[in-house]
C-alpha cells in the first residue's frame, strides 16, 4: 500500500511545485472570506493533486498495467483513499506554515487564518468530496467521470462556503438556531465527534462501493 | 500433469461478439503462437487469462491454479507484455521500475540491470520519449526480471521493424533454454512464429479453429496450385479455402495424402506457411477474392 | 560442425537436420560417443522450434545414429556399414526422383533419361 501511495506522490512531483504557487495565490486572494477560504484552498489543492494522479493513470489506460501486477484490488482502492488525505494534509500543512511564518514575523500581509475549525471543516469537505468522486472514478475511470467531478467540486466550494458563512453568521432560521443551540450546549470535541462519525460512516460506505465497482470493472 | 496453461470451455458474451467455448492448453517448456485476424478475440482471451475481464463460464488454470481464486499467486509468476504502453509515460525507466519492483517478491534486480544493458535501455529517459521498440523492450525487461514462468504477450511485435522483432525472438529462444518456462504469444505477423513456435492456436470469430504443434500443422496441411479445370465440385469441397484467378486456382487442404491421391502430379503441392493456413481458414465465405 | 537449414526447401526442417547429422556421423566429423548439443540449444542456434529439434533427435535415435542418456544428453552411436549403405541408397533414390521430375518437365522420354544416366555412369568410369 505504501508503494502505491508513493507512486501517486511521485507521479505528481511536478504538480506539487505548481500546487505551492496555488496555495500562495489562494492564501492571499481568499483571505477576505475568512475560515471558509481555508476549506476552499485545501479542497482545491487536494482536488488538483489527487485527481491529477488519476488523470495520469487514465491517460495510457495504466489501470490495465496495475491490475496485471500481483496487487490486491482492495489495496489499490484503499491506497487511493489514503493518498487523497496525504495530499489534503500536505495542503493544510503548507497553509499552516505560511500562516505561522506571517504571524511570527508580523509581516504586513493578510493571509488565510489557520484555525482548528477551518482545518476540521476542510477534512470533512475533502472526505465528502472523495466519498462521491472516487467511486465514480473506480467505476468509469477518471476521464469519463471528469465532468461530474468538476461539477461536484464547484458545488462543494459554493455550497460549503455558503454553509460555513451562514453558520458563522448565525442567521435566525429555526434550523440554524436549533443547530446553534445544540452546538452551544455541547463542547467543541462533542461537535467534532458528532460530525466526525457520519463522515467516517460515509467514507467507509464509499470505500465499499468503490471496491465493488473496481472488482467488477472490465479492463 | 505438466500443463502451464489450460483453458476449458471458456465463454464470454458481449452484445456483438462472443468467445465461444474455447479449449486449448500449453505445456511447460514450449512456445505457443496465438494467431488470428484482427478482431478474432485474441486480446479478449488474453484479458480473460489475466482476469482483467470476467469470464461467463469455463475454467482457466495457470500453473495448475484457478486464475481467479489464486489471482495474486498466479500473477506473481506471469510476465506480461501488451501491445500498447500502459506505463506512466511521464516517469523515467528507472522510476517506473522502482514502482513495479516491490510488488514482485521474486524480483531480480541484477537480471533487470542485465536486460537494461543488453537492450540498450536509457534508464534516465522518460517513457514517453522512448521509441515504440524501446517501450516494448522495457516492458519485456520488466516481464523477465521477476522469475516469471509464463510469459504472456499480446501483439508485442505489431508496429515494430524486423530487426527488433528478430531480437525479440532471440530473447524468447534464450528463455526457452529453461525447460520449465513457457511463452504464450499473440500476433498477426505469423512470420515471427514460422520459425520458433512449438504450438499454434488459431482463433477466428471468438472460436478456436485449431490448436496443435506446428510440426503436425505443416505436415497435414498443404497449399495446392493448379489450373482451374482440375477444380470440380468433388475436389473443391475437400479444400478449406480456395482462391481463384484468371490463370488458375490456389487452395489449402488439410489432407495432403488425399490430395496427392486425387490430383497427383497434375497440380503443384507446396508446404504451407502459417500465413497461408491463417488466411485460408479464416476468410469469410461471402468474400471471394478474385483478381478482376 | 555445420548444419544449414533452408526454409524454402520442400524437405521438412526436422528431416534436413536428420540428414545432415547422419552425413556428419557417417563422414566421421561427429565421432562415436561424442556429445551432441542439447535439444534446446540446437533449437536456439538454428532458430527452429524445440519440438522440431526434438523430433530430429527422436528420428536419429530411432534409426540408431544417436542414443540418449536421460538427464545427460544425446551421444553419437556406433554405426555399421549396412546402415551407411542404407542411408546412401535413400539419398540416391531422392536425387534420382528429382531428376525424373526435371526430365518430365523437359518432356524427356524414358529412353532419353536412361541414356543420360548411362552416359554419366560411363563418364565416371573413364575418370
Amino acid at each position: 500500500m505504501y508503494h502505491l501511495i508513493k507512486k501517486d506522490v511521485i507521479m505528481q512531483k511536478r504538480a506539487i511545485g505548481l500546487s505551492l504557487l496555488f496555495i500562495f495565490f489562494f492564501t492571499f486572494t481568499l483571505s477576505e472570506i475568512g475560515p471558509s477560504g481555508l476549506v476552499v484552498n485545501i479542497l482545491a489543492v487536494t482536488y488538483m493533486l489527487a485527481l491529477g494522479a488519476s488523470a495520469v493513470e487514465d491517460k495510457n489506460n495504466s489501470d490495465l498495467m496495475l491490475v496485471s501486477l500481483p496487487i490486491k484490488k482492495d489495496t489499490i482502492v484503499s491506497s487511493k483513499y489514503i493518498s487523497v488525505y496525504i495530499f489534503a494534509l500536505y495542503a493544510a500543512f503548507v497553509n499552516y506554515l505560511i500562516y505561522l511564518i506571517v504571524n511570527q514575523l508580523n509581516l504586513p500581509i493578510k493571509v488565510l487564518p489557520f484555525t482548528s475549525g477551518g482545518f476540521f471543516f476542510s477534512i470533512v469537505a475533502v472526505s465528502l468530496f472523495c466519498s462521491i468522486t472516487l467511486p465514480l472514478i473506480f467505476k468509469y475511470g477518471f476521464l469519463k467521470s471528469r465532468v461530474i467531478s468538476i461539477i461536484l467540486f464547484f458545488v462543494f466550494i459554493a455550497g460549503g462556503s455558503t454553509l460555513v458563512d451562514n453558520l458563522s453568521k448565525k442567521e435566525d432560521s429555526i434550523l440554524i438556531q436549533k443547530i446553534s443551540t445544540l452546538f452551544h450546549s455541547s463542547s467543541d470535541a462533542q461537535i467534532a465527534l458528532l460530525l466526525f462519525i457520519p463522515v467516517v460512516i460515509i467514507l467507509f460506505v464509499s470505500y465499499l462501493i468503490s471496491l465493488n465497482f473496481y472488482k467488477n470493472r472490465e479492463f | 500433469m505438466n500443463k502451464i496453461l489450460e483453458i476449458t470451455n471458456l465463454c464470454k458474451n458481449y452484445k456483438d461478439f462472443s468467445i465461444k467455448n474455447v479449449n486449448f492448453s500449453l505445456e511447460r517448456g514450449y512456445i505457443m503462437g496465438f494467431i488470428g485476424p484482427n478482431g478474432a478475440g485474441k486480446s479478449t482471451i488474453i484479458k480473460l487469462i489475466m482476469n482483467l475481464i470476467k469470464r461467463d463460464s469455463g475454467n482457466i488454470n495457470i500453473f495448475g491454479l484457478d486464475n481467479k481464486k489464486n489471482e495474486i499467486a498466479v500473477k506473481e509468476r506471469i510476465g506480461f507484455v501488451y501491445d500498447e504502453n500502459h506505463f506512466y509515460e511521464d516517469l523515467t525507466v528507472q522510476e517506473m521500475k522502482n514502482i513495479i519492483r516491490p510488488f514482485y517478491s521474486q524480483w531480480d534486480e541484477n537480471l533487470f540491470k542485465r536486460y537494461v544493458k543488453d537492450f540498450g535501455l536509457p534508464s534516465k529517459k522518460q517513457i514517453k520519449h522512448l521509441s515504440k521498440g524501446m517501450k516494448m523492450k522495457f516492458s519485456l525487461a520488466i516481464a523477465l526480471s521477476h522469475n516469471a514462468e509464463l510469459l504472456l504477450m499480446d501483439e508485442p511485435t505489431s508496429g515494430l521493424d524486423p530487426l527488433i522483432r528478430s531480437e525479440l525472438l532471440d530473447v524468447l529462444q534464450s528463455l526457452m533454454q529453461d525447460e520449465n518456462k513457457s511463452v504464450f504469444f499473440s500476433t498477426h505477423i505469423t512470420s515471427d512464429l514460422d520459425k520458433i513456435a512449438d504450438y499454434i492456436t488459431l482463433v477466428n470469430n471468438g472460436e478456436v479453429i485449431l490448436s496443435k504443434t506446428k510440426e503436425e500443422l505443416l505436415e497435414e496441411y498443404c497449399v495446392v496450385k493448379g489450373s482451374k479445370d482440375k477444380l470440380d465440385s468433388n475436389i473443391a469441397n475437400r479444400f478449406i479455402g480456395i482462391k481463384e484467378n484468371q490463370y488458375g486456382f490456389e487452395a489449402l487442404s488439410q489432407n495432403k495424402d488425399e490430395i496427392l491421391q486425387y490430383l497427383g502430379d497434375s497440380v503443384i503441392i507446396e508446404k504451407p506457411t502459417l500465413e497461408d493456413i491463417m488466411v485460408f481458414s479464416t476468410r469469410r465465405s461471402d468474400q471471394h477474392v478474385s483478381s478482376y | 560442425m555445420n548444419i544449414i537449414i533452408s526454409n524454402f526447401s520442400g524437405e521438412p526442417i526436422y528431416l534436413q537436420i536428420v540428414n545432415q547429422l547422419k552425413e556428419l556421423i557417417i563422414k566421421g566429423v561427429l565421432e562415436e560417443s561424442q556429445k551432441l548439443p542439447s535439444i534446446r540449444n540446437l533449437a536456439k542456434e538454428l532458430k527452429i522450434s524445440v519440438i522440431t529439434a526434438q523430433r530430429a533427435y527422436d528420428e536419429l535415435e530411432r534409426e540408431g545414429f544417436i542414443y540418449t542418456v536421460v538427464g545427460k544428453g544425446s551421444y553419437v552411436a556406433s554405426i555399421n556399414k549396412e546402415m551407411y549403405r542404407e542411408t546412401k541408397t535413400k539419398i540416391v533414390e531422392e536425387k534420382l526422383s528429382e531428376a525424373i521430375k526435371h526430365a518430365k518437365q523437359a518432356g524427356l522420354t524414358e529412353e532419353e533419361l536412361k541414356g543420360i544416366l548411362n552416359h554419366l555412369i560411363e563418364g565416371d568410369r573413364v575418370e
